[in-house]
């Protein structure tokens, strides 16, 4: 009886420690950002933004969710504590990828048709500045070392390297065909080409690049902690690849949901998840056996282009 | 006069090449048909036999280009659209295909089309789905005919005009 009840101690104990995955998910056809409880399988707000929302960073400082509308040229800022909209920022264009500084002090905003990248101040949330960089600039991630912004630029088959501090362009290197997701962990960028059905990886010390072949349009990719394996969503084949980064190769498909896009990582959880355009939907993967657990209806036509994991 | 044509035509190349907008469309059909899956997904298969189930299209072409299948459909409304065969599964019943170029106002269109059990041995049910973009990709004013609507009216009139004749051979053969 009295070990019952110790028993019974540590597991509230426990459960009040426990992490709780919340996803945000951009859904291009409802024009809104499903909030979804990734424990409890549910969909808890459903948030109007702008038309056609494609791109999230999550800022963890201030807890605000920034989103791209590629379809009205704006920026929704989003608090996620409340899960209301705070401010919308019209910045014209094209909006697509977007990302956080290494330090949450800037998001980066690409703008697809005007070739620029817009520099959001996340204090005052306004455009500080605004830069050109290649065509059609599309994926960005920073490192976590408050160096570089990589941008991955879709019709000219690059990626460019910026220097974070006085935003000077350090590298341009030579990718696949329509370069679009991008990765970054450990001295190793992971950029998707899309029309070559492959991933290049690049180690931004040597600049040296290697090509692996995965599934049909590859959209996103993200990495483990370790670097062991990568994961790319392959819109055209309703799976992902996970490539094994010692052997070079696919090692394995996973089934998800119909043409998934967006995909991110909780290494707290154990958990990958993949936002599904065709389906409606995000699907939920157990990272350690590589295995697909379930599937969560959220708003349509979902991208979740980015970063859109955080941990309650 | 001819140069012109040339050029016009260059310009819808180069479009259909690079163009996409950042939003994609989507196309989803479904019927139901009163014939087994194997029977249905036979026609479904075959790739250079669409025009016995499409009554848009009034001839077709297959050719080898490599490792590539191609097949160059004329349409009925005029103008040609070269496709391109991804992959044929036999175990899913399921036929991926792409448009390379032509006629029709899209950019990057993928698609594939499903054969799926029914509710008995003797049905089946047939998904035919499409991705893809509109033709302009730049900002506003979109030229007449580059838009999404466009591009939506196009892909759906091709699924609504082949899905019922596709039922209506399969279940007289």
């Amino acid at each position: 009886m009295h070990k019952n009840i110790l028993l019974l101690i540590l597991y509230l104990l426990l459960s009040a420690c426990s992490s709780l995955p919340i996803a945000y998910i951009t859904n291009q056809g409802s024009d809104t950002v499903s909030v979804v409880d990734i424990k409890n399988k549910k969909v808890t707000h459903e948030i109007t933004v702008g038309k056609g929302p494609v791109g999230i960073a999550i800022s963890l400082k201030q807890s605000y969710g920034f989103i791209t509308n590629a379809n009205d040229g704006s920026v929704d800022v989003l608090d996620l504590h409340k899960n209301n909209l705070i401010k919308k920022i019209k910045v014209g264009g094209t909006p697509v990828g977007i990302t956080k500084s290494t330090y949450e002090d800037y998001i980066y905003v690409s703008d697809w048709v005007n070739n620029e990248i817009f520099i959001i101040e996340t204090k005052s949330l306004t455009v500080f500045k605004k830069i050109t960089v290649g065509k059609s600039p599309s994926g960005m991630i920073c490192d976590n070392k408050g160096k570089y912004l990589f941008i991955s630029n879709r019709d000219e088959n690059t990626i460019e390297i910026y220097n974070q501090f006085d935003l000077s362009l350090i590298k341009k290197i030579k990718v696949g065909n329509h370069p679009y997701g991008i990765f970054f962990r450990k001295d190793l960028l992971f950029v998707v080409n899309v029309l070559d059905n492959s991933i290049s990886i690049v180690d931004t010390n040597t600049f040296n690049l290697e090509t692996i072949k995965v599934g049909d349009h590859p959209y996103g990719v993200v990495s483990d902690v370790k670097n062991q394996f990568i994961f790319v969503t392959n819109t055209q084949d309703d799976d992902i690849s996970v490539v094994d980064l010692k052997k070079k190769k696919e090692i394995k498909k996973i089934k998800v949901g119909g043409n998934p896009e967006g995909i991110d990582i909780d290494e707290i959880n154990n958990l990958l998840i993949t936002s599904n355009w065709r389906s409606d939907s995000i699907s939920i993967i157990d990272l350690v056996k590589q295995e697909y657990l379930y599937e969560i209806k959220t708003g349509k036509q979902s991208r979740s282009f980015g970063q859109f994991i955080k941990i309650d | 006069m001819k140069k012109i044509i040339t050029g016009i035509f260059l310009i819808f190349i180069s479009f259909s090449v690079f163009a996409h907008g950042p939003s994609p469309q989507k196309v989803e059909k479904s019927i139901t048909i009163s014939a087994s899956p194997d029977k249905v997904w036979a026609i479904v298969k075959d790739f250079g036999g669409f025009q016995k189930w499409e009554p848009l299209i009034i001839d077709i072409k297959v050719e080898k280009k490599g490792e590539d299948t191609l097949r160059t459909l004329t349409l009925k409304s005029g103008g040609k659209v070269i496709e391109r065969l991804k992959g044929i599964d036999d175990e899913a019943m399921k036929l991926k295909y792409e448009i390379v170029e032509g006629a029709v106002p899209v950019a990057d269109y993928n698609s594939f089309i499903v054969v799926t059990k029914g509710s008995n041995p003797n049905e089946s049910n047939v998904t035919w789905v499409g991705r893809f973009y509109r033709v302009y990709k730049l900002n506003p004013p979109i030229p007449a005919g580059q838009d999404d609507e466009s591009a939506l009216k196009a892909v759906n009139e091709i699924y609504d005009a082949g899905l019922p004749a596709l039922k209506k051979l399969a279940e007289s053969k």
